[in-house]
Parts: structure tokens; sequence; C-alpha cells
């Protein structure tokens, strides 16, 4: 009984730390490497660029908890913003009002990201096909329709005012990264304080298990490909801020891999069934530490993906010698 | 169910009509082997453990039950929030049968409940199913080993491949009554 005491503590721990120490390591290692990576300047520029892939991320986690996965983030964030920019620009026309447009305008993207995920989750509940088919697709479908409406093209906004709110600060935090932080402290409590995330974990762990216990599995999954769809949206609206336009054909592109890399480094096993949101945060911190030190330590910027690929490899096998 | 038909299409619905069911597949469709003890207990009945319309679990409440359930059904374990994986099969079982009873049903569909268990759990399986029945429960008793229901059961119909093959009661339960129903041949006429 006392050594099955002792492995449980042991496991426990170990799962939940490892993203922590790996962050620390590399926290240690970049600072000595380089003598700019401490500055507050670079560190807060860190926590920007990972804030919209690591908002997405977010989501994502919810997603991968489920057993499932959602390659269509990218393509998404694209058609949305593009989408909220759009009907932004009509505002403006129409009404020549330039804060009741903005706001029309994230409430179209806002409203297309529900929509969206809730389309995934739709043909993946109802539709009975695996998350993997169904988001590849909309992953094609929705890129495609991006490149279309704006030609492939840039999708500028005519308003001045929605290309600042996004770079502003708030307690001199980065718009972006304090919207990550609390979406991570209101996401932390929905998966482990409320009944959804509860299910959630059940859905991810054992379908059978879950049907058995009385729980609407398709509803779980529904509801998670649309929080996901959402979340998306508010990265997306996030990130079209930064340049006050959509670049229908570079927005979101690999954003995928990077929101799946950041979830798995963070500890969530692929096969779903529990995770802890705080460690995907860790991740995306992770993964942009990373990508920091390999610009400044001069390493061309397309060997940064080999980096990466090596480390989520990586990442997974530590998972599954662990068991 | 008390006089009136009743539509089940999906586990839910069986749970809503007070109907619970306890799997013979104890890993497969029984219990969670990464979830905790009282997650385990509480995952059916889940909804009464949840405060306001955001559905916020109830802590205490929740740990409560868990342990009012584990006194109940004698469940070893160092703490209510240790993994299933790493609890014997027989304190499993007894964790399943308490989250099947959970939500007080008022029939309980039991399967194989003794099945990969070792006997003194088994025992005390059986006494914990016959001080439910006393307390109002029904369950319905689903096994392969006849002195169980010879044991256990007021009534008993016996099942082959698929079809009903007889009904024994009360005192009419024994080893020759059932054998005869299961196979169609009396002990008596195989010797003869």
């Amino acid at each position: 009984m006392n050594k099955s005491i002792s492995v449980f503590l042991r496991r426990f721990q170990y799962e939940k730390i490892a993203p922590f120490i790996a962050l620390l390591v590399l926290f240690i290692a970049s600072s000595i490497l380089s003598p700019y990576f401490l500055q507050v300047k670079n560190l807060l520029n860190i926590l920007r660029q990972v804030s919209y892939t690591g908002t997405i991320a977010l989501g994502m986690t919810f997603v991968i908890i489920s057993g499932g996965i959602d390659l269509s983030v990218g393509s998404l964030a694209a058609f949305n913003a593009s989408m909220g920019i759009l009907f932004l620009n009509y505002l403006m026309n129409k009404l020549g009002n330039e804060y009741l447009a903005m706001a029309g305008g994230i409430l179209t993207a806002l409203l297309l990201g529900l929509l969206s995920g809730a389309l995934n989750g739709f043909l993946i509940t109802r539709g009975k096909i695996a998350p993997f088919i169904v988001t590849l697709g909309s992953m094609a479908i929705f890129r495609s329709l991006a490149l279309f409406i704006g030609s492939a093209g840039e999708i500028r906004s005519v308003s001045g005012h929605y290309g600042t709110f996004g770079m502003e600060s708030i307690l001199f935090v980065p718009v972006p990264v304090f919207t990550m932080i609390i979406l991570t402290v209101l996401l932390t409590l929905v998966l482990n304080s409320t009944r959804y995330g509860r299910y959630l974990c059940a859905v991810g762990s054992n379908v059978r298990v879950a049907v058995f216990s009385a729980i609407n599995v398709n509803r779980i999954k529904f509801i998670t490909y649309t929080l996901c769809g959402f979340i998306v949206s508010v990265s997306a609206i996030m990130l079209s801020s930064r340049f006050n336009a959509v670049s229908t054909s570079n927005l979101g592109m690999g954003f995928e891999l990077d929101a799946i890399a950041a979830v798995i480094i963070g500890g969530t096993p692929l096969a779903g069934g529990r995770g802890t949101v705080w460690g995907t945060v860790m991740g995306a911190i992770i993964l942009g530490i990373i990508n920091n030190m390999l610009n400044m330590l001069g390493v061309s910027p397309y060997l940064q993906g080999t980096v990466k690929g090596l480390v989520i490899i990586g990442a997974v096998y530590i998972q599954s010698q662990r068991g | 169910m008390n006089g009136k038909a009743i539509e089940i299409r999906r586990p839910e619905d069986a749970v809503k009509h007070g109907i619970d069911y306890l799997s013979e597949d104890r890993q497969g469709a029984g219990i969670l082997t990464s979830f905790s003890v009282s997650q385990n207990i509480t995952l059916i009945s889940l909804s009464s453990y949840c405060a306001s319309f955001l559905k916020y679990i109830l802590r205490k409440k929740e740990e409560e039950a868990a342990l009012r359930h584990k006194v109940r059904f004698n469940i070893k374990t160092p703490s209510l929030g240790v993994r299933l994986e790493y609890l014997s099969g027989g304190n499993q079982q007894k964790v399943s049968l308490a989250k099947s009873i959970d939500p007080a049903p008022k029939v309980l569909i039991a399967n194989e409940p003794t099945r990969g268990v070792d006997v003194a759990a088994k025992h005390e399986i059986y006494r914990f199913i016959n001080s439910l029945t006393e307390s109002g429960l029904s369950c319905l008793f689903i096994s392969s080993e006849q002195e169980e229901l010879i044991g256990m059961c007021h009534r008993v119909i016996v099942m082959k491949e698929g079809r009903i093959m007889g009904t024994v009661q009360g005192g009419e339960i024994n080893e020759e009554q059932i054998m005869f129903l299961a196979t169609g041949v009396r002990e008596g006429a195989m010797r003869a």
C-alpha cells in the first residue's frame, strides 16, 4: 500500500512539474548565452510573440483533452479576422462612427469563431467523421475562402483605432498577453471546477465509460470545438489589430503546429483524458524562448522549423516512455 | 416502471428513470482508471454536486459523499484523491458499485458484479447488495455462477443463447432446477 502511494505521488508531481522545470532550465541557459535575453523589453517581446498562438493553444488544449485535434485553427483565424475587418469597413462607410464599427467588426469575428467551431463540432459529432479529417477539410476550406475574399492579398481596416488597441498595455502588460492570462485563469477554472471540465476529461479518458456514466458525449465534444473556434477568433482579432490588416495568405500559417506543440510540451498527452491549461502556457513560452534564442544566436530562420519539429517529437517520445 | 411504460434510448434516459447499470467490463465501461476515487463515485450524479447555471462543482459536498461511500463499502484506499489505477480489483469494483448507486436508483442492473474480485471482496459485495435491497432497491443480478444466484436471488430466470428457458422462484431455487433449465437434462436422467 505504501509503495502505491509513493508511485502515485511521484508520477503525479513529475507530470505536472516537468514543463516548469524545462522552462526554468531554458531560461537560465538563455540568460547565460545572451546578455540581451534578460532585458525587460526582450522578455515582454517574447510574451507578446507567443501570446497569439499561445491563446489558440488554450482552445487546442481542450480539444486534445477530449481526445480530438483541430488542424483548422490557422485558417479559421485568417477567415474570421478577414470577415471582421470587412464588416468593420462596411460599418465605417455606412455609419461613420469608428467605435461602433470596431465593435461590429469584433463581434462579427467572435460570432464567426463560434459558428466555424460549431461547424467542426457538428461534422465530428453528427457526421461521425474523425476530427483529423473534418478539421483538415475545414483548414483547406477556410483558407481558400479567406484568399478568395481578399484576392490572396491584404485586407486593410479603414479604422485608425483598430490598429492601436492591440498594441496598448494594461498595467505594463501588452493587451494580447493580458488576454491570454485572463483566458488561462478562466479556462483553468472551467477545466478543474465545473461539470463540463470533469465530463471533458471523462470523454477523453474513455468514451465508453463516459457513455455508460450518462454523459452526453456529443454535446461535450460540440461545445469543445465551438469554444476552440471562439478562442481562435479572440487571437485573430489581436493579430489583425497588430497590423491593422489581415494578410489572407500569411495570417495563421502554421498556427496549428505551434498550438499543438505548445499543448504537448505543456504535458497534455495527445491521447487526451487529462491536461493542464497553465502547462500549455509554459509550452508556448518554451517555444517562444527557443525561437528568440535561435534569432539571437544568428541561426537561420529557415532552420527554426527543424528545431520546433525536434522538440515536438522529443516531447511526445518522453510522454510515451512514461506510459 | 411503477406500472408505466418508459422509453430508454440512451444511458441518460435510464438514469433519469432511476435505473443504473453496473457493467461486467469494469475497466472498459465501468470506471475511469485515470480518475480519482471521488471523481469516479460522483461521475454519474455529478449534476447534483454542482451549483448555479455555471455548474460549478462543490468540492466539499463531493468529498463528503465520497467519504460516505468509502466507509459504507469499506473501500481500502490511502486517500480519496488516489487514481483508481493504483487500487486492487476488489476495491475498484467497490468504487464501481458506489458509482452506480450514488444517484440513488430504484433499480440496479448488476452484471457479473464479482468478476475478477478476490473472495473477501466478493462476500462484501454480496452483503452490500443485500443491504441495498433491504432498503428498497430492486436488483437485477446477472451472473454465470449458480452458487451466487442461489444465494442472492428471490427469482431466477435462466437464459440460454439469448432465449429465456424458464423461471424458478423462492424455495424452488436450487442447483438441480437451474441446471435442468440451462441444459434441458435432469441430473438423474443422465445417470440412467
